[in-house]
């Protein structure tokens, strides 16, 4: 058999590997099981303020349209359904935003829907670390933010808006 | 939510705080189960398709990890040869603390799945400032005997 040879250049491919997705849900079950669940809310806390801290720095000068912008460059790459392609007339995702409100309707989430067609263990509090990344990353900004989910239906509702 | 486009800062970050919580071996326990549990697809392959599998494999997911490399399939070797790292190469990009043995995961998650086949695997880190590291698996030779 001649040599198989594969030379990959980052140049020319796109940053999208949604297995990630697997082995987060397992580091969250590993936290939990080694140093409890309140451990586990200080992990998701110290991604937020560490891992997001471009974001909070940029919500907190540009408001949120910069937040808009951030969730777009999210969603967009991984949304397999714009509106009417899925035979409901529902996208994966909705993003409204008035003057000072944001939200963000996930129809399909793409966390959970890979995770469940490639088989991985789903932690049965994953939809709660967006609940307190999305609050932490919004404190330190000066905003406010609530995340109603249904994890069994892979649905939330999350709305962004400036702290009173 | 984090995102799988932000999952290399957080992966990094749980190293971190691990470390603080439980030291070098608590980072360890925590590969091994990485290992056992999130890379059942690896060995699923590595068991059905031996070298061919590491290729559909990593072929996939550095393609999709947006790596620079070369992995190169012979009759007898599997090898990757990781120019620059994608999950290196991103911390750097983003000017995040790299947890000090952040590429230590590396050999840790995969070859205990590859060596479980017979497979010889020999895991060089390079730069781990860079993300420069090779990987080289050895098909085991019927006779007993191998050499690279």
């Amino acid at each position: 058999m001649p040599v198989q040879k594969l030379k990959l250049e980052s140049k020319n491919l796109t940053y999208l590997h949604k297995d990630f997705y697997g082995g987060l849900s397992l580091a969250f079950e590993f936290i939990e099981k080694e140093l409890g669940y309140d451990a586990l809310e200080e992990y998701w806390r110290r991604v937020a303020r560490t891992c997001y801290r471009p974001l909070i720095e940029k919500l907190r000068k540009e408001g949120l349209p910069a937040l808009e912008e951030y969730l777009r460059g999210v969603f967009e790459p991984q949304a397999s359904r714009g509106p009417g392609q899925n035979g409901t007339g529902e996208p994966d995702f909705e993003i409204t935003r008035t003057g000072d409100e944001l939200i963000l309707k996930i129809n399909r989430c793409p966390a959970l829907s890979h995770m469940r067609e490639a088989g991985y263990p789903i932690h049965y509090r994953y939809c709660e670390h967006t609940r307190v990344v999305n609050e932490t990353i919004c404190k330190e900004a000066g905003y406010e933010a609530t995340c109603e989910y249904d994890q069994d239906a892979a649905r939330c509702v999350q709305r962004f808006k400036v702290s009173k | 939510m984090i995102s799988c486009t932000d999952f290399i800062p957080a992966y990094n970050e749980a190293f971190k705080f691990l470390q603080e919580k439980g030291g070098r071996e608590l980072l360890e326990k925590f590969w091994k189960f990485i290992s056992d549990r999130y890379l059942q697809n690896l060995d699923r392959l590595v068991a059905e398709k031996g070298l061919a599998g590491m290729e559909e494999y990593w072929g996939k997911s550095l393609t999709e990890e947006a790596a620079d490399c070369v992995v190169e399939r012979g009759d007898d070797y599997f090898l990757i040869d990781m120019f620059h790292c994608p999950s290196v190469g991103h911390l750097n990009d983003l000017g995040l603390e790299k947890c000090s043995c952040y590429c230590d995961h590396c050999p840790a998650l995969y070859p205990p799945i590859i060596s479980r086949y017979g497979f010889e695997v020999q895991y060089d880190i390079i730069d781990r400032e860079n993300g420069r590291c090779r990987m080289y698996v050895k098909k085991p030779n019927p006779r007993g005997s191998s050499s690279q």
